[in-house]
């Protein structure tokens, strides 16, 4: 890993048990994986301990503000669409904070991959809850004995109806089918999201005895139900009982720096 | 000054330095000190160096100290890390499991983590471990602490209680046979010390707690450091005190729900820091053109953007002073100390409400995180002033924005039997409903501007220490009161003629008394915890008055009395 990991920015700053740091693995397998030339890449993060990720690639990077990252990103891709542009971001920075920026990026259909750490709350301002929190569950901001009142997104269910064109959702623990599907998002030519539900022993999985890092991987390995295929309504996310993953998109349209190209030729008369 | 000890817990995130550090506080506050606790951590869950330190003094303390008399070490960084502040007979305590052999006589390496599994059966008690070695370096009277400690694990039941002092008194014995060095202060006579302050309480607390006396109906917000445990402290309350507490999707939300939740008769409020705050200028301009009254807590951070998460900084003064497009009055607020935030922030919905203003109170991490121990506070004599309503009953022509004598028309609420209430953020005429008529909107701001001057009659002077005539005035505002105010002492009693002129309401300028002491002084020092000394420059914008030397501190650091005195030396204060 060390030809794609800042080694000088080792240790990671994620707790015991964390999943942010296998999720970072399954970016820089993806990009081995690929081939991808470095220079080429830029990774770009918003804020969170999920967003501390990009800050460990050799790559080009950018950490950009709460909430923002796509909307870097889309300016990114669209100034110079040689770049693979590559997100990788929070629960809540990419679908509170940041939710606009998500669906309209996945209906504008600009060719970024963004990869989503799931670790169902606010894991860097100490566990409140999200976007992603399920009902009744516990954090700083729904305290017991109520829990949680919201409801929470099925982020799967959001891309795929905003318009993206690959729509995948992993656990932690299936790194290897995880790291295709981010490959298969970077190399497609359109907008990728890809979920990886992971764990967040310190802050969620305390709240809510889930147990340690460990045992909430576990329990991810058990929950997981792979339907690759599936149209992504059903798509289902029920962490205690079924977490339905694989891959639930993979359709064409037409992208939109292709498109912008293709309208910039037209109105040079080529 | 008879005593003054300063306690430096450090380690990684997560390993519970707070944990020890508020059991020395409670300790000590409990036996009659004064007590002033920062918190200085990295933005990080686990890892890291992070510390607390505590000073403890027998008169009231405002800031710390860069003098540390007792470290305690729960890691190597931890050891070495503040070692140069370490007084000459200080202890630096650590766990003898803590690979580090450079030892001096400083050191005292000790078995506080297996102590505490052998004696108390859990290592977790290795705070009590850790606050047993501190006292018995200290010669504090055994007895004393334990008194303390009942109290203090009262609720948790003698299961706890028992344990948890046997540990602290193992390691006391353990500790005291081998301690070879020397410790800078013995208090094996301490009876208790002269403090009845017993209200242990950091600055967002305090908000909180303002917030709840003023009887706030409604917060909505966004997790943001340094201002998320306001907000926590009010949502762990809002069901049994039928408070709406909203988290929202961001902070476009947070103050736009605020307004409406205003708008429909809710005292409101939000708390956020300066990204937060970045977002929320669009919700700023509606509250104004709205005349909704709204109360937001600004915990400020060294930005820009993201900047330095837990560090502080007082950088938003000029930008929450001007934020929004258009021209509208807004009051801000900064507090110096916990009790003042408390104060400020009752009369921060009460001036919200009469003069339908946003309010904005500036406070920053070291306000927000620090702890000191002060008076309970009474609150049966809080008088909530909801300002002009429109009486009650059916109103066919009422109109929300009337046009009245000062300004301020009054208020009804949607669901008000026969009442109307219209509001655009458009210009709008006195009904509520849009207008571009010209003389409408000279009305409507003439309205707007007729606020300002009834609300520097309503807002309060600044107060200054040391003698009116000093030869130095040292202009500060907000937080840095505190080690300014120390220092100013310090030199005042080495027979510097100097005084402190210092704002806590800094918006609108109240110049009166400013004019009177610059007439005076010889020379005026701004100290400004920012890089480019902020109400220096709204003195001069509203004054035209300069002042003659900036000190400025811009690290994400706490100032203390030390360097201040240091930095006005440089500047030929002496
Ligand atoms: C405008 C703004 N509001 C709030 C914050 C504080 N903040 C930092 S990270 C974060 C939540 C991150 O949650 P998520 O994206 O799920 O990442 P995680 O830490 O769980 O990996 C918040 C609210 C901020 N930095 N900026
Ligand atoms: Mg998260």
């Amino acid at each position: 890993m060390q030809k794609y990991i800042r080694t000088d920015r080792l240790p990671w700053i994620y707790c015991p048990g964390c999943s942010i740091g296998i999720a970072t693995q399954m970016v820089a397998h993806a990009i081995e994986d690929l081939g991808l030339d470095f220079h080429k890449v830029v990774i770009i993060s918003g804020i969170g301990c999920s967003g501390r990720t990009s800050g460990y690639f050799k790559t080009g990077t950018y950490h950009t503000t709460h909430g923002r990252a796509i909307a870097f990103a889309e300016g990114v891709k669209i100034a110079n669409p040689e770049l693979e542009v590559i997100v990788i971001s929070g629960d809540g920075d990419l679908a509170a904070i940041g939710g606009n920026h998500l669906i309209h990026a996945c209906r504008r259909n600009i060719d970024i991959t963004v990869v989503c750490i799931n670790n169902l709350n606010y894991g860097m301002t100490g566990g409140q809850f999200g976007p992603t929190t399920e009902h009744e569950r516990y954090s700083q901001t729904s305290p017991p004995p109520f829990g949680n009142v919201e409801h929470p997104f099925n982020l799967v269910q959001l891309a795929a109806s905003s318009g993206a064109t690959f729509v995948a959702r992993w656990t932690a623990v299936q790194a290897r089918r995880a790291t295709k599907s981010i490959a298969k998002g970077i190399k497609k030519k359109g907008f990728s999201f890809i979920e990886i539900v992971g764990a967040c022993p310190t802050a969620y999985g305390r709240m809510n005895r889930l147990g340690d890092g460990l045992a909430m991987h576990k329990h991810l390995l058990e929950v997981a139900d792979i339907q690759n295929g599936l149209p992504p309504h059903e798509a289902e996310f029920d962490y205690e009982r079924r977490i339905v993953c694989g891959e639930f998109v993979n359709i064409e349209k037409p992208e939109y720096t292709e498109v912008l190209r293709q309208m910039h030729l037209k109105a040079h008369g080529q | 000054m008879t005593m003054d000890i300063t306690f430096n817990v450090g380690g990684a995130a997560g390993q519970g330095i707070d944990k020890i550090g508020d059991l020395l506080t409670q300790i000590f506050v409990k036996a009659g000190f004064y007590t002033f606790t920062i918190k200085d951590f990295e933005s990080r869950i686990r890892g890291g160096y992070n510390f607390t330190q505590i000073r403890v003094s027998d008169i009231p303390v405002y800031a710390s100290n860069d003098e540390i008399d007792v470290i305690v070490a729960l890691t190597r960084a931890a050891i070495v890390g503040k070692r140069d502040q370490l007084v000459e007979n200080g202890v630096i305590i650590f766990d003898d499991s803590i690979d580090f052999t450079e030892l001096e006589q400083c050191h005292l390496p000790l078995p506080l983590e297996k102590t505490a599994k052998e004696v108390g059966g859990d290592t977790r008690m290795t705070n009590s471990a850790a606050l047993g070695a501190v006292l018995s370096v200290l010669k504090y009277p055994f007895e004393m602490a334990s008194e303390a400690l009942e109290a203090i694990f009262q609720k948790k039941g003698e299961k706890v209680i028992q344990p948890n002092i046997k540990v602290a008194r193992a390691i006391y014995d353990i500790a005291r046979d081998h301690f070879q060095g020397e410790c800078s202060h013995d208090l094996s006579t301490l009876r208790g010390g002269p403090s009845e302050d017993k209200l242990v309480l950091s600055g967002n607390r305090a908000i909180a707690f303002g917030a709840l006396a003023a009887n706030v109906k409604w917060i909505s917000s966004y997790p943001m450091s340094p201002s998320t445990s306001a907000f926590q402290d009010i949502v762990s309350v809002a069901h049994t005190l039928r408070i709406g507490a909203f988290q929202t999707e961001d902070e476009l939300a947070s103050l736009t729900m605020a307004i409406g939740a205003s708008f429909a008769g809710a005292r409101s409020m939000v708390t956020t820091s300066g990204g937060g705050f970045s977002l929320m200028v669009e919700g700023l301009g509606l509250a104004a053109m709205t005349e909704t009254p709204v109360v937001i807590y600004n915990a400020q951070r060294p930005g820009p953007a993201t900047g330095l998460p837990t560090r502080t900084e007082q950088s938003d003064l000029l930008f929450m002073a001007h934020a929004s497009q258009g021209e509208f009055p807004r009051i801000l607020l900064a507090p110096k100390d916990p009790l003042e935030g408390f104060n400020i922030t009752v009369r921060a919905f009460d001036l919200a409400e009469k003069f339908q203003v946003p309010v904005m109170i500036l406070g920053d991490q070291y306000f927000a995180d620090s702890v000191m121990n002060i008076p309970r506070i009474d609150v049966t004599g809080i008088k909530i002033d909801r300002g002009k309503l429109a009486p009650r009953g059916s109103d066919r022509e009422y109109k929300r924005f009337q046009l009245t004598e000062d300004g301020i028309s009054p208020r009804a609420f949607p669901g008000d039997v026969g009442k109307i209430v219209v509001a655009a953020g458009n210009t709008h005429r006195e009904d509520g409903h849009i207008s571009e008529d010209p003389n409408v909107r000279n009305e409507m701001v003439e309205k707007f501007m007729k606020k300002t001057p009834q609300i520097l009659d309503a807002l309060n002077p600044p107060t200054l220490e040391g003698p009116p005539d000093a030869e130095t005035t040292l202009l500060t505002w907000g937080t840095v009161w505190g080690p300014v105010f120390e220092a100013v002492n310090i030199l005042a009693a080495d027979g510097v003629s100097i005084n402190q002129l210092h704002f806590s309401d800094v918006f609108p300028l109240k110049t009166e008394r400013l004019m009177a002491i610059f007439a005076q002084a010889k020379r005026v020092i701004s100290i400004e915890q920012n890089a480019t000394s902020q109400f220096a420059r709204l003195v001069r914008m509203e004054t035209g008055l300069n002042v003659d030397k900036m000190i400025n501190k811009y690290d994400g650091r706490p100032m203390t009395a030390g360097w201040v005195i240091t930095r006005l030396k440089e500047v030929g204060v002496q």
